[in-house]
């Protein structure tokens, strides 16, 4: 009973003191790769850049089902609605001084610049893992999800991609 | 039980937050890429660019060698660091994915999926002989691209003779030839 308690509090405590916003879903510790020291609207744009990175095609079904496009359409809008991304973004835009112009201006900006930077590295990140565990994303007339292609215990598959064992040259 | 709980929560805390890979960056020999010349801004762009794709892309050696995603916030508006970081992706890009830091004996056993590197006949299905490039592809017979030149050697009825000798796709005569051209001929010396 009282190690049961100890676990139970452990595994509470990790789960607390996990370092990722998204831990609880596939890859989600890529979102610790964030710069730290960007504008608001800089960590924003990576943020979702990121989500719509691990969201494409090259995810394959279970990254699809975990993430999507996010690209907020107001803050990309050559014409934004101030009041409404502000009310929308409460938390992650709390430290915009929404009563500066030039400071709204620069973060929609970092915004809009940096989301495809975000975008491009989790998507490679992802594509990366996959194929190093033999799992390359499906073509447009393949089938999107192959469970014997795509087995989650295909991680434990050391054959593929990068391997740099002695003996397994093909790649 | 309670040690052992303690311990191997340590190693989850420890790992899970990459303290340890925090500490310093490991030396891999011939993991490391020569940045071009030019000025700091774009210097420190393309360094940047390239350590966020060998991570990206790269096999686990890479991975621990390069930490990960690196751009500047307080560089964005440097136009010299953007063309320096988006240079530092591509040119690195072109360089990973080949994993150049793979198995020692990677080029024993080569292989390329471009096929047109490898014997174009043996390859898969063959490249002509219900390959890609089958005439079957095309809804023709199953006798490959070879049928499509058969009927110059042999004629449209298949038994009474073309303008040809032979074959004029192995010109050549012999498996492996495409138009005279030949990988094991006398034109490498062999």
């Amino acid at each position: 009973m009282e190690n049961k308690k100890f676990i139970s509090i452990i595994l509470l405590f990790l789960t607390l003191s996990s370092c990722s916003p998204y831990w609880y879903k596939p890859m989600g510790f890529i979102f610790r790769h964030a710069p730290k020291d960007g504008s608001p609207g800089f960590r924003l744009g990576w943020m979702h850049g990121c989500e719509s990175g691990l969201g494409t095609q090259f995810g394959g079904a279970i990254y699809q089902s975990f993430y999507t496009w996010k690209r907020d359409a107001d803050i990309a809008s050559s014409n934004p609605d101030y009041k409404k991304i502000k009310d929308r973004y409460k938390k992650e835009l709390k430290d915009v001084n929404w009563n500066n112009i030039q400071d709204i201006k620069k973060n929609f900006s970092d915004y809009n610049t940096i989301f495809w930077g975000g975008h491009y590295f989790c998507r490679q990140s992802v594509l990366g893992t996959l194929q190093s565990a033999g799992m390359n994303p499906a073509l447009p007339d393949e089938e999107r999800f192959d469970p014997m292609a795509h087995s989650i215990g295909n991680v434990f598959k050391m054959t593929s991609k990068g391997d740099t064992r002695i003996g397994t040259g093909l790649w | 039980m309670k040690k052992i709980i303690i311990f191997t929560f340590l190693i989850i805390s420890l790992n899970s937050c990459r303290w340890i890979g925090d500490i310093g960056t490991p030396f891999y020999s011939m993991t490391n890429f020569k940045v071009p010349p030019g000025t700091p801004s774009f210097q420190q762009g393309y360094r940047d660019g390239c350590e966020t794709i060998s991570y990206a892309r790269g096999n686990p050696f890479y991975k621990t060698r390069y930490k990960g995603y690196r751009y500047d916030p307080k560089m964005i508006g440097n136009s010299e660091y953007r063309f320096g970081h988006s240079r530092g992706i591509s040119f690195c890009f072109n360089i990973i994915i080949n994993q150049p830091q793979s198995s020692f004996d990677n080029y024993f056993n080569y292989y390329d999926p471009g096929m047109m590197a490898q014997d174009y006949n043996t390859v898969g299905d063959g490249l002509f002989d219900g390959g890609v490039f089958s005439w079957s592809a095309f809804g023709g017979s199953s006798g490959g691209l070879n049928d499509v030149f058969d009927v110059y050697q042999k004629g449209g009825s298949g038994t009474t003779g073309g303008v040809f000798d032979s074959n004029p796709l192995w010109a050549g005569g012999s498996v492996g030839q495409f138009f005279g051209q030949s990988y094991n001929g006398s034109y490498y010396g062999k």
